[in-house]
């Protein structure tokens, strides 16, 4: 690869091998970053985004909780097969409780879906709204393409980052001796101490993240073995897979469902004309078991299948897991509804070695075990990934400045990456901050709401590309950090404007979700503040031809 | 409280390592000096706090909890060399010795 001839060493075509895999992918690899960092929080995003639910204040009392919201079912959908309940947590203010009726259809079609409040049962109409979940879709499937062709591009590019990730650790030189190494206000020099610092130090997270990514991303991107193994029989593979023999899980469900009826039917003879329970007041002594049955867990989750009719079951499911290796397997109780004694204990399923293996990753990467400690510690972990693919971009404009004042001009291909950093980088964070403030403006009864929300997101951040191209590299970088910081700073004001909870509401209440998210934004206000700061103090001395702003991205 | 003591150890132990290195030596104390028991001690106090992780989250959870407060017990220890080297000397006992405190009481 080298003009002259030369021989070359490991170091340097892997230098090469990491500039330009960096490069070529780095824009991609950062709005994955950016948007996967934000699905940390998918929870408290979506419930921002409904400020509707903000109002769903639950009790301390859970088994009170419960009860009212088996009373709101018993108003909602008496006729229903099964109830799902899911408990309110610290992410969650409201019961989502879904439910399917007698005939209906299979899979998710036949589920139908409302929030109720915790403290009162009824039924809250939210806006519709995408919500987080759309950034944590874009982040693996993008958008605007059909799924699997998304998963592929991400996919591709999850590889490259693991090439990018290898051929960093061989080119960094003095990974040892550079490790608690930053020195500031040089430069190149910084941006590359910064680049590393935020790579090596992180490197446990970035290879957990990576490599647990591409295992998600496995039987899309590889689905041949599985194919062959399995002749085609995808489903046959995904049971065998989660530790299910094939055919047992229809099995155990006819037993559940049909065998339960009939059994019922037998053994009570005449009962069938019995009253119904009264399943808001049979909740009660079976709230208290399942609290001595795991002092450390709540009650997550309560299904009740055929509610009003003999024979009616009550499952509750502990909130959260002990292991990473069930993957969010989780404690339950069945209970006989009529007499509320415990008719199961359902074990926790034993993964096999390889499925265990796989779960620890899946569900590290997804963070869906984890408590706030661990969860805010994935989520700045995610903050610092960022952080190394944005220095790592910059630092390849900063790199090639030297040649630039020695040609006297910009080649096109520096300033094609220069304009992609900012309109990426600072045009990401605009979007998303848009994507939050349209949420809220937009009006609640318009046509295709939800999409309309996606649209903003979108010529938000085109016109943040458009701005980048028409100003000068460093104008365009300080005036994007100023945009960013008025939007975020806003929204926690423009939260109570617009129907939700506000910090002084929501922090007496201890609305935990709400909470966070205001303060994740006002986080993410200073963070580009001070970025703007340094812009703007360099500014002031005689203007450099080195765009090299933003000198500790590092949070 | 589980989590500051294992932030508070691997920042202790992050030191500890950082100033067996002879830069960080010369910054914090002028000079550069053999230490090899200081190496051995930080990474040997790595490996203790990920005893407190592991019983607070349980195996699999306390391993990667474990390296994310090592991540950012090091770059805490990294911004520090960078704009404050000198107390060191004193954050680095104090932060261990709370650490050591609230892992005996909890």
């Amino acid at each position: 690869m080298r003009p002259d001839g030369k021989p070359e060493g490991i170091r340097q075509s892997m230098s090469w091998l990491h500039t330009w895999t960096g490069i070529v992918l780095g824009w991609l690899l950062y709005a994955v970053f950016f948007t996967g960092t934000l699905s940390y929080f998918l929870d408290e995003v979506n419930l921002w985004m409904k400020p509707e639910l903000h109002a769903s204040v639950p009790g301390a009392d859970a088994a009170q909780t419960a009860a009212v919201a088996l009373a709101g079912m018993q108003k909602l959908a008496p006729a229903a097969n099964t109830w799902t309940l899911e408990m309110p947590n610290e992410r969650q203010t409201t019961v989502s409780a879904s439910w399917r009726d007698r005939n209906a259809a299979a899979g998710r079609a036949g589920t139908k879906r409302a929030e109720l409040d915790a403290a009162t049962g009824e039924k809250i109409e939210a806006r519709e709204t995408r919500g987080g979940n759309f950034l944590y879709r874009f982040h693996f499937e993008l958008h605007a393409m059909d799924r699997a062709t998304g998963r592929w591009i991400v996919g591709i590019a999850t590889m490259f980052m693991f090439v990018a990730i290898i051929s960093g650790v061989i080119t960094h030189k003095k990974i040892f001796t550079d490790f608690f190494t930053f020195r500031p206000k040089k430069g190149q020099r910084s941006w590359l101490d910064a680049h590393n610092a935020t790579a090596v130090l992180a490197l446990p997270f970035h290879i957990m993240i990576t490599f647990s990514g591409l295992l998600l991303l496995m039987a899309m991107l590889m689905p041949w073995g599985a194919e062959i193994a399995y002749d085609g029989d995808r489903q046959a593979y995904n049971m065998e897979r989660r530790g299910m023999v094939a055919g047992a899980q229809q099995q155990r469900e006819g037993e559940g469902k049909e065998g339960r009826e009939g059994r019922g039917g037998r053994s009570r003879g005449g009962a069938a004309d019995a009253a119904p329970v009264d399943l808001a007041a049979a909740i009660g002594p079976m709230m208290a078991q399942a609290r001595n049955a795991w002092p450390e867990h709540a009650v997550g989750r309560i299904t009740v299948n055929r509610p009003n009719k003999p024979g009616a079951t009550v499952e509750l499911r502990a909130h959260g897991s002990d292991s990473l290796t069930t993957r969010g397997a989780s404690e339950r109780l069945v209970f006989d509804a009529a007499t509320g004694k415990i008719k199961e204990r359902p074990p926790l399923p034993t993964p096999s070695a390889a499925s265990a293996v796989g779960n620890v990753f899946a569900s590290a990467h997804m963070g869906r075990f984890a408590g706030p400690a661990v969860r805010w510690l994935l989520f700045l972990s995610g903050v610092v990934g960022t952080a190394m693919v944005a220095t790592g971009l910059v630092l390849w404009v900063v790199k090639r400045a030297p040649e630039r004042r020695k040609l006297g001009r910009t080649p096109f291909g520096h300033r094609v990456v220069e304009v992609t950093n900012i309109g990426v980088i600072t045009g990401l964070a605009l979007a998303t901050g848009a994507y939050f403030w349209l949420n809220r403006l937009l009006p609640v009864e318009m046509a295709e709401r939800a999409a309309w929300e996606i649209n903003g997101f979108f010529l938000a951040w085109l016109a943040a590309l458009v701005h980048a191209a028409l100003r000068p590299a460093r104008s365009a970088w300080k005036e994007q950090c100023i945009a960013i910081v008025v939007l975020f700073v806003l929204l926690p004001i423009v939260n109570p404007v617009t129907g939700g909870h506000g910090l002084f509401t929501s922090i007496p209440l201890g609305q935990a979700g709400i909470v966070g998210f205001d303060f994740a934004m006002l986080a993410i206000a200073a963070l580009f503040g001070w970025i703007a700061r340094h812009l703007v103090r360099k500014d002031r001395p005689v203007a450099q031809v080195v765009p090299a702003p933003l000198k500790e991205v590092t949070p | 409280m589980k989590a500051l003591i294992v932030l508070a150890l691997s920042y202790a132990a992050m030191a500890a390592v950082s100033l067996s290195m002879a830069r960080h030596q010369e910054q914090v104390y002028g000079k550069a000096f053999p230490a090899m028991a200081l190496r051995l001690g930080g990474w040997a106090l790595l490996a203790v706090a990920l005893v407190p992780a592991i019983a607070a989250w349980g195996t699999s959870v306390g391993i990667l909890a474990w390296l994310g407060f090592l991540t950012f017990a090091a770059l805490a220890i990294g911004l520090q060399m960078t704009y404050a080297p000198q107390p060191v000397r004193w954050t680095a006992p104090a932060v261990a010795l709370l650490g050591a405190v609230g892992w005996v009481l909890a």
